[in-house]
C-alpha cells in the first residue's frame, strides 16, 4: 500500500505542479517549486518501499518474487531494483525526480519550463503505474525466482542506472527549448544552462552505452563489445541525436538562425528516448533481439506518451517558427559553421539509417509479414558515414568562426593518416574501407590536439574529440582486424594459436557446486573462463578467459562438451540394472513435502561392484519452478549419481550418473580462440569521450 | 553555386547507397519451406525437434533440427559457432541465413526464453 499511495502522490504533486507553474505568478511559482520537491520526496520513498520490500524477502509481491530470492547478496538485492520493466521504470522517475529537484533549487528554469518538466514527470508516473511494482503476487511462494544468472554481474549494479541517468537528464535540455518557445522567448540567453544538462545527460548516456558495450564482450552470448542489437541501437540513436544537439548549440551561439535545429534536435533526442523504450519494452522486437523484454501491455501507453511528447513538441515549434530569430546559417563554406553543420547532417542520417534499420521489424510487422534487417547494414552505411564525420572534424577544428581563417596546415595530418593505415594493416585489416577509417581516426586526433594548442577548441571538447577518433581507430583494429579458430584442446597440451602459446589446463569446480572454470595459460598467463552453473549442475550462464595485453586481447570461449560421459538410466522397484561398472537396484523411495512448497523425494538405491554393496540416498528437492538434485558420490567417488525423476506411483525413478569430479575435469574441450587486436585502445577512447563530455559540462 | 550542386549530388549518391544497402539486407521471417526455396537471407523461427538427433557439433558447426511450430516441418540447421548460451531452455529458437543443398547455413542464432530478464515462472 506505501508504494501505490507514494506513486499517487507523487502524479497529484506532480499535476499540482504544473498547474502551479502554469498560473506563473510569484507565490504560485514557490509553491509549484515546494510541490516538485515533494513530488521527489515521494518518489523517493516509494523506491525506498520497493528496496525495503526486496530486502524483507516479501515474496507476496509479484516484483519481488520475479527477481529476488532469498539466495541473492546484498548486491544483487540491490541490483534486482531495476532488474525488471516495474523497477527500471521507478528508477527512471527517481532520477528524473532528483533532476526536477536539482531545478527547483537553482531556479536556472523559468516557471513554464517547471511546468512541461512537471508535466514529463507526471507521464512517468503514470507508466511506472500502469505497470507496477507494488503488484501482489498471485499465488505465495517461499523463495523467489532470483536474479538472472546472466544479470548476476557486478556491472549489473552500474549499467542501468548510468543509462537511466542520461535518458532522464535528455528532458533537461527539451524543457528548456519548449520554455524558450512557450514564452516566445527571444535571443539565446538559454543556450548556455540547456548545454550544460544536455553535456551531462550526453556523457551519461554515451558511458551507460560503452559499460554495456564492455559488459557484453565479457559475457558469452550477447555478441561481443556491438552487435548492431535493437536494445543496443535504441540507446545509440538518441546519442547520437544529443551529439546533434550539442553541435548545432555551439553554431547557434554564433549564427542565432540555427536556434530552430537546436529546438528540433532537442525535441527528438527526447522523443527518441521514448521511443527507443517503447521498441525495446512493447515486445514488437521480441524475435528480433537478443535482450529485449517479453511482451507486455505497456507498449501502448509509452507508444501515447512517445507521441504526445514529439507532437506538442513539433507543433509548438512551428507555431513559433516565425517568431525565431532568422539570418545566416554560416558566412563562408570555409566557415566552421559551415562545416560543423555538415557534420551535423552526417549525423542526421546516421541516426536516421540506424533508427530505420532497428524500426524495421515494426513497420515490416504493421504493413504484413516482419522483417529486419541483418547486422552488416549497418556496417556498411555507417562506417562511409564514420569516415566522412572524421573528416568533417578534421577540417571543422583547423578553421576559425566567421571567416574561416586556417588556424593550421593539414600536412602532418597526411603523416598521422599514413600511420593510421599502417597500424590498421599491421592488425591484419586488408579491406579498404576500414584502412580508410583507421587512417581518417588519427588525421581527426592529430588535427583536435592542434586546434586545442591555437585554442581552437576547449579541454573538455579536445579530450572528447581524440577519444572518439581513439574509439573508432580501436573498432577497426579490434573488430576488422579480429581473427578467430577454433579446435578440441586436450588437457596439458600446448597449441600455437596466432603466435600465442594456448594451453588448456582443466575445469575447475568451486566447493558450491555453483560455479565451475574452465583454465587456461595463454603465453605463460593463468586464465579463467566462468561458467555460472544452476543447482542441477546444468549451465547457467557462461564468461569467456580473456587474457589481456598491450598488442590485444585473447580472448577464449569453452564449449560445454556434447558427450560428458554422462547417462540417464531407470530403475524399477526391485530389480537390477547394469552399466559397465556397477550394478543398480532402486529399493524404494520416500516423499515428504519440504518448505520451498514443493515435495522432496528421497530414493534408496543399492550399488555394486560385484563384491561390495553400497547404499545411496538419493534426493530430489520440488520446488515450484522445477528441482535440484545434487549428485552422490558412489565407491570413493568414482562415479556420482543424481535422482533425475520419479513416478507418481513410486514404483520407478530416472537417475543420471555422471562421471568422477576428477574425470570431468580432465575432458578435453573445444575452444574457440579469438585475437582482439588493441582493444584496450577501445576502452580508454570511450572513457575519454565521457569524460571529456562531462568535463565540457562544467560552466 | 557549383559546391551547393556537388553536396547535393554527393548526398543523393550516399542516399541511394544507403537505400540499396537496406533492400539487400531486409531479411524477411519466413516459414521452413518457403526458407528453403528462398535464394537470399531469411529468418525461420521454430523449435528444437524433438524427433531427431541430439544437438551437436560438426567440425566448426552446430547442427540441431528446427521444427515449425504450426506445420510440424523439420529442417536441419548448420550454425557457424559455438552452441549459445540458454539453448536448452529455449521457448523458440530463430536461425537467420540462407538455406544451402541440404541444411539451412545459419550466420545467427537468437534463442528466445521468455526473455533474458523475466526468467520462466
Amino acid at each position: 500500500m506505501v508504494g501505490v499511495i507514494s506513486l499517487a502522490l507523487t502524479l497529484a504533486l506532480s499535476l499540482a505542479a504544473v498547474l502551479s507553474f502554469a498560473a506563473q505568478s510569484e507565490r504560485t511559482v514557490r509553491w509549484g517549486r515546494f510541490l516538485t520537491m515533494g513530488a521527489f520526496l515521494t518518489a523517493l520513498l516509494a523506491s525506498i518501499y520497493l528496496l525495503v520490500l526486496i530486502f524483507q524477502n516479501r515474496f507476496d509481491i509479484a516484483y519481488v518474487a520475479s527477481y529476488s530470492s532469498k539466495e541473492l547478496t546484498a548486491m544483487y538485492k540491490f541490483s534486482a531494483f531495476w532488474a525488471g520493466q516495474q523497477g527500471s521504470f521507478l528508477l527512471w522517475l527517481l532520477i528524473h525526480g532528483t533532476a526536477g529537484l536539482c531545478l527547483a533549487v537553482k531556479k536556472d528554469l523559468s516557471a513554464a519550463g517547471m511546468a512541461v518538466y512537471m508535466a514529463l514527470m507526471a507521464l512517468l508516473t503514470v507508466l511506472v503505474m500502469a505497470k507496477s511494482p507494488f503488484v501482489p503476487s498471485e499465488n505465495v511462494v517461499e523463495n523467489g525466482v532470483g536474479l538472472n544468472p546472466l544479470l548476476q554481474d557486478p556491472w549489473m549494479a552500474v549499467h542501468p542506472p548510468i543509462i537511466f541517468i542520461g535518458y532522464a537528464l535528455l528532458a533537461v535540455p527539451l524543457v528548456y527549448s519548449a520554455a524558450a518557445l512557450l514564452t516566445g522567448q527571444k535571443g539565446k540567453d538559454w543556450l548556455p544552462a540547456a548545454r550544460h544538462w544536455a553535456l551531462i545527460g550526453w556523457g551519461f548516456l554515451g558511458a551507460g552505452i560503452f559499460i554495456g558495450g564492455y559488459w557484453a564482450y565479457k559475457v558469452l552470448g550477447w555478441g561481443g563489445f556491438w552487435g548492431w542489437d535493437p536494445v543496443e541501437n535504441s540507446s545509440l540513436v538518441p546519442w547520437l541525436v544529443a551529439g546533434i544537439f550539442v553541435h548545432v548549440l555551439r553554431v547557434a551561439q554564433i549564427r542565432e538562425a540555427a536556434i530552430t535545429m537546436v529546438h528540433l534536435a532537442g525535441i527528438f533526442a527526447y522523443a527518441l528516448v521514448l521511443y527507443g523504450t517503447f521498441l525495446t519494452r512493447s515486445g514488437i522486437l521480441g524475435d528480433f533481439s537478443v535482450h529485449s523484454f517479453a511482451g507486455t501491455s505497456i507498449g501502448m501507453t509509452i507508444a501515447v506518451v512517445n507521441g504526445v511528447v514529439l507532437l506538442a513538441g513539433l507543433l509548438l515549434l512551428l507555431v513559433r517558427a516565425k517568431s525565431l530569430p532568422q539570418g545566416e546559417y554560416y558566412p563562408a563554406y570555409g566557415s566552421r559553421e559551415f562545416i560543423m553543420l555538415l557534420g551535423a547532417l552526417l549525423l542526421v542520417f546516421m541516426s536516421a539509417i540506424i533508427f530505420l534499420g532497428m524500426s524495421m521489424p515494426l513497420f515490416t510487422q504493421l504493413i504484413g509479414k516482419p522483417a529486419a534487417v541483418s547486422t552488416d547494414f549497418y556496417v556498411r552505411t555507417t562506417m562511409p558515414l564514420a569516415i566522412a564525420m572524421l573528416l568533417t572534424i578534421s577540417c571543422a577544428l583547423l578553421r576559425g568562426y566567421g571567416e574561416g581563417k586556417v588556424l593550421a596546415g593539414g600536412m602532418p595530418l597526411v603523416a598521422l593518416g599514413l600511420l593510421g593505415a599502417g597500424c590498421g594493416y599491421a592488425a591484419g585489416v586488408r579491406q579498404f574501407l576500414p584502412l580508410l577509417l583507421a587512417a581518417v581516426s588519427l588525421m581527426a586526433l592529430g588535427a583536435t590536439v592542434i586546434s586545442w594548442r591555437r585554442h581552437g577548441i576547449n579541454m573538455g571538447g579536445m579530450v572528447a574529440h581524440v577519444g572518439l577518433a581513439i574509439s573508432l581507430l580501436a573498432m577497426v583494429l579490434a573488430g576488422s582486424g579480429s581473427q578467430s579458430y577454433s579446435r578440441e584442446m586436450v588437457v596439458g597440451e600446448s597449441y600455437d594459436v596466432f603466435g600465442h602459446e594456448v594451453t588448456f589446463m582443466g575445469q575447475d569446480f568451486l566447493e558450491s557446486g555453483r560455479e565451475k572454470y574452465y583454465v587456461y595459460q595463454v603465453d605463460g598467463q593463468e586464465v579463467k573462463a566462468l561458467t555460472k552453473l544452476r543447482a542441477n549442475g546444468e549451465d547457467a550462464a557462461r564468461e569467456p578467459a580473456i587474457a589481456k595485453g598491450l598488442g590485444g586481447d585473447v580472448y577464449l570461449a569453452p564449449t560445454p562438451p556434447q558427450d560428458n560421459g554422462r547417462m540417464e538410466m531407470v530403475l524399477k522397484q526391485g530389480r537390477m540394472s547394469m552399466d559397465e561398472d556397477f550394478a543398480y537396484r532402486f529399493e524404494k523411495a520416500r516423499v515428504e513435502k519440504n518448505d520451498e512448497g514443493g515435495m522432496t523425494v528421497t530414493a534408496d538405491v543399492a550399488i555394486t561392484d560385484g563384491n561390495t554393496v553400497e547404499h545411496a540416498d538419493l534426493v530430489l528437492t520440488g520446488t515450484h519452478d522445477g528441482g535440484t538434485a545434487k549428485p552422490v558420490e558412489i565407491f570413493g567417488g568414482q562415479k556420482r549419481l543424481r535422482l533425475t525423476g520419479v513416478t507418481q506411483n513410486q514404483k520407478q525413478i530416472r537417475i543420471e550418473s555422471m562421471p568422477s569430479v576428477e574425470t570431468e575435469s580432465r575432458q578435453p574441450i573445444t575452444t574457440s580462440v579469438s585475437v582482439k587486436p588493441c582493444i584496450w585502445l577501445l576502452w580508454l577512447g570511450s572513457i575519454l569521450v565521457c569524460a571529456g563530455t562531462l568535463w565540457a559540462a562544467k560552466r | 553555386m557549383n559546391r551547393k550542386v556537388l553536396l547535393g549530388v554527393l548526398l543523393l549518391a550516399f542516399v541511394a547507397y544507403a537505400g540499396w544497402s537496406f533492400m539487400d539486407a531486409v531479411t524477411p521471417y519466413v516459414g521452413i519451406a518457403e526458407a528453403q526455396k528462398s535464394t537470399s537471407n531469411v529468418q525461420v523461427k521454430g523449435l528444437l525437434a524433438a524427433n531427431a538427433p541430439a544437438p551437436h557439433m560438426e567440425g566448426d558447426n552446430f547442427v540441431f533440427t528446427l521444427q515449425d511450430e504450426d506445420t510440424g516441418e523439420t529442417m536441419l540447421v548448420h550454425y557457424h559457432g559455438m552452441k549459445p548460451d540458454q539453448f536448452d531452455e529455449a521457448h523458440h529458437i530463430v536461425a537467420i541465413g540462407k538455406y544451402r543443398d541440404t541444411a539451412f547455413e545459419a550466420d545467427k542464432l537468437l534463442i528466445k526464453c521468455p526473455s533474458k530478464y523475466e526468467q520462466q515462472k
